[in-house]
């Protein structure tokens, strides 16, 4: 089941440094963005959790694998 | 000095030969410059000075002493080797010298000695030793001309084993000099291997130990020495290794390749395989010929299906060659079977005439049916043979008839053509003639039975397997046959049997009242008859008998309508269902009380097995099909569930304890403290909705702690977005972040690319409901929604 991210929170977000307007519905298209990144940060830290051989994903995995994913997404 | 140097440690006879050689050739000067640096200095220092004899004896003298101690005595350290690699070199000169007018080339002597020294050496230190013995000679060869000793003499010892090491340490370091060592020393060493008869079978031995050593870490005089025994071990090796390869798998493969052919043999011809087994996994061609001596020689198939059918379709076989002749050809062996058929067509003149009239009308639709099925045939000529059977006489005259022509070889063509036509046969009684089919429903069930009682075990089995594999190679032969069988599987799969025991048992008299009664049911009988062969001959006919008399009226009557329906309705699923049908059939009719027992069942509900049958054989497609797809589904999952799996146990694994202690203060903590809703600073987005995506996501179990993380994580990455957006609208000169920015921001990033499409993945994450808004739709009307701006 999908759920539904607070558009105005990514508005919000969308806007923080100046005052620069966004455009209709273009929040959604950060909401799949956001979507995305939190699947490959999953995904990452999944598999390094299974490294470990715990199926449970804990804080360091995350930790492990966010600088590389920031690094990767940035564009 | 040979002798005292015979007795002298291998080093002393490195020494000598160092001594001896570099008088030899140049080589081994550069070499031993090349090799170490120190031993360049001293070399060059060594060299200068002019050689003493008396003192380079008395020099060579206490270096055999003090070698022999090196030689016991691990290397010294590397510290020490600059002073005694140079007093060393002296030595080593002075011993070269002396030695190099013995017969032993200077050459062979430092291979012996690098064998053995390098022996001894890697008894205390490994490869130090490999290098020190190269050294050694290095040094005794570069210091061949240097005679001068001076009192160093004393140092000597100390110097034979550092500077051999060192020498050998440089000397390895040094690659190119090596090759240039390499040729010359093997046209010495060749001369050298008869010389020195202690030291060759020694050096022999070093020398392999030193090339398994590892050839980096030798010298260069080592290398050069090695090469010419290198040459001949290295040879050994790859002659043993190939050897080695060579046989041992194709003993093995050869078993193999026997046993599997042997189980293929097995699979197909079952008395083949009992032969192919007493001939043992010798040969494949025992096979081929056991084979072609048991069976007909003519096509393998042939040959597993004469098996079979020898047996099981005499008479079938004979009337229906006359009239499958002009069946369709289809098949290769169906054509040799009719034609085997129609051979021996001309020995049932009687039956004959009966028969081709009937044969004709299922030639007709034998050509439609028997396209490529060989079970098909066989089918056919049970109707046939039954047909035959029906028009001559009603049962007795039939059945002696029938009998006559089973004891006729039965050509495992004719085997495949029986069911084929059986199954024709049933078709086009039911669709156009009623009475006759009844006929020659109750002819081939007649025949059938009369087949099956003759049947053997392993013909059955045989048959068995061929239909299977007739069915497994059809798929769509005839949907009507198929449908007949598969619908006289359902109705009578497990009465036909006992039907047909009865037929084949009972007299005429019986049987005339069960053909009459099983018109209805023949048809689904008789093309279950090929089928249920098998099972016929397994069953016991005259108990059967009785009780299928019962049965019949039963079936008959209920079955009449049914099964025309079942199989319409039934025939494309027919083929499958006919080889679950046959299984199940000889499953259940294995045994006479089965067969008993099958008919009472069928009795009370003659219509309900057909359904069910129906709806099994439905289902077992079915379910044959999802469990295809299902695998095909399930393999990427199955894949994180071994995963899951895996570190499942670790989860287990978790003490409870650990559980329990968990759980067990967070209430305690709670609970004292005040609630407060505080907003945590900064939070990105709202904590439910990130774990629950990120669970989502993950698939596996997640820390509920590791949110903080994720929010942070989250948050650089929205203040990298914001800037990225307002970049790009920048770039196009807007003040707005319109979609095509992000779009062009996740294209960046990689998430979108020429696979994966925008729209893709808006299907594919985001809910309905923004979908819409995203995704353009046209409706009726003209219209596209969302609106597009135009």
């Amino acid at each position: 089941m999908s759920k539904k991210a607070p558009r105005a929170v990514l508005k919000s977000h969308m806007r923080k440094k100046s005052d620069i307007r966004v455009g209709k519905n273009a929040d959604l298209m950060v909401q799949l963005n956001l979507l995305l990144v939190l699947h490959r940060l999953a995904e990452e830290s999944r598999l390094k959790a299974f490294e470990e051989k715990t199926a449970t994903i804990k804080v360091h995995h995350v930790k492990a694998v966010a600088k590389k994913l920031l690094k990767s997404t940035r564009g | 000095m040979d002798s005292v140097e015979e007795d002298v440690s291998a080093r002393v006879l490195l020494r000598n030969v160092l001594h001896s050689e570099p008088a030899r050739s140049p080589v081994t000067r550069s070499v031993a410059r090349n090799a170490t640096v120190s031993l360049v200095r001293r070399s060059s220092r060594v060299r200068n000075t002019p050689g003493n004899e008396s003192p380079q004896v008395a020099l060579r003298k206490k270096l055999k002493q003090k070698l022999h101690e090196s030689a016991t005595q691990s290397p010294l350290p590397p510290s020490k080797r600059p002073r005694s690699q140079g007093r060393a070199v002296k030595t080593p000169a002075v011993a070269s010298s002396s030695l190099y007018d013995e017969d032993i080339t200077p050459r062979g002597l430092l291979r012996g000695i690098i064998q053995t020294e390098a022996e001894a050496s890697l008894l205390l230190s490994g490869q130090p030793a490999v290098p020190e013995a190269n050294q050694q000679i290095v040094e005794t060869s570069l210091h061949s001309n240097r005679q001068s000793e001076g009192p160093s003499g004393l140092e000597l010892p100390d110097l034979v084993t550092e500077p051999l090491s060192t020498v050998i340490r440089g000397m390895s370091r040094r690659r190119p000099p090596p090759t240039f060592n390499v040729s010359a020393f093997e046209r010495q060493l060749d001369q050298q291997t008869g010389e020195e008869e202690n030291d060759v079978t020694q050096e022999n031995t070093e020398e392999t130990v030193e090339q398994d050593l590892s050839a980096g870490c030798k010298s260069v005089l080592s290398l050069t020495l090695k090469t010419p025994f290198m040459n001949v071990q290295s040879e050994r090796v790859g002659l043993r290794r190939k050897a080695a390869t060579r046989r041992q798998p194709s003993v093995d493969a050869f078993d193999e390749a026997v046993q599997k052919r042997f189980e293929r043999h097995c699979n197909q011809d079952y008395t083949v395989v009992q032969d192919g087994k007493t001939l043992g996994d010798s040969d494949w061609q025992k096979f081929t010929l056991g084979l072609s001596n048991v069976t007909m020689p003519d096509l393998t198939t042939d040959i597993v299906m004469s098996n079979t059918e020898l047996y099981l379709q005499p008479t079938v076989s004979a009337s229906v060659l006359k009239d499958d002749d002009d069946g369709p050809p289809e098949v290769g062996r169906c054509e040799d079977g009719k034609a085997y058929e129609t051979n021996r067509m001309g020995g049932e003149h009687q039956e004959e005439q009966v028969v081709d009239d009937f044969q004709d009308k299922l030639n007709e639709h034998l050509s439609k049916v028997c396209e490529t099925e060989p079970e098909p045939f066989q089918e056919m000529e049970d109707p046939e043979t039954v047909s035959q059977i029906q028009e001559e006489k009603e049962g007795l005259d039939v059945i002696p008839s029938s009998q006559e022509n089973e004891p006729v070889s039965l050509s495992p063509e004719e085997l495949p053509f029986a069911p084929t036509q059986a199954m024709t046969e049933p078709v086009p009684q039911i669709q156009e003639h009623e009475g006759k089919v009844s006929d020659i429903q109750e002819s081939e069930v007649e025949k059938s039975e009369m087949r099956e009682s003759e049947e053997e075990l392993p013909s059955q089995v045989l048959e068995r397997i061929t239909r299977r594999a007739y069915h497994s190679e059809g798929g769509a032969v005839v949907a009507g046959i198929t449908a007949r069988g598969r619908s006289t599987k359902s109705l009578g799969a497990e009465q036909y049997p006992t039907e047909l025991q009865s037929f084949t048992n009972a007299s005429a008299a019986e049987e005339l009242p069960h053909l009459h009664e099983e018109p209805n049911i023949s048809p689904a009988s008789a093309s279950t008859s090929p089928t249920m062969k098998p099972y016929l001959s397994e069953m016991h006919q005259t108990s059967l008998a009785e009780v299928q008399v019962d049965e019949v009226e039963d079936h008959t009557e209920g079955n009449t309508s049914k099964p025309f329906e079942m199989h319409q309705t039934s025939l494309a699923e027919v083929q499958d269902d006919e080889v679950k049908g046959v299984t199940q059939g000889d499953n259940s009719m294995s045994e006479d009380e089965n067969i008993v027992t099958s008919p009472g069942h069928h009795s009370p509900t003659p219509d309900l097995p057909a359904d069910e049958e129906e709806q099994q054989e439905e289902d077992d497609e079915e379910d044959a099909h999802s469990e295809g797809s299902e695998e095909l589904s399930m393999q990427t999952p199955a894949f994180i569930r071994q995963r899951k799996e895996v570190p499942t146990p670790g989860t287990l694994r978790t003490p409870t304890v650990l559980k329990v202690l968990n759980t067990g203060p967070a209430p305690k903590v709670v609970k004292p403290r005040p609630r407060q809703k505080t907003r945590p600073a900064s939070h990105v987005l709202p904590k439910s909705y990130v774990m629950s995506v990120f669970k989502h996501f993950a698939k596996t179990k997640v820390a509920s702690d590791v949110y903080p993380v994720i929010n942070e994580i989250l948050q650089k990455y929205f203040d990298r977005l914001a800037d990225d957006l307002e970049a790009y609208s920048a770039h196009a000169k807007r003040k707005t972040i319109e979609i095509e920015d992000v779009e062009l921001l996740m294209r960046r990033q990689g998430f979108v690319t020429d696979s994966a499409p925008v729209n893709v993945l808006i299907e594919k994450f985001l809910p309905l409901e923004y979908r819409k808004l995203l995704i353009p739709v046209a409706t009726s009307g003209n219209k596209v929604i969302p609106n597009q701006r135009r």
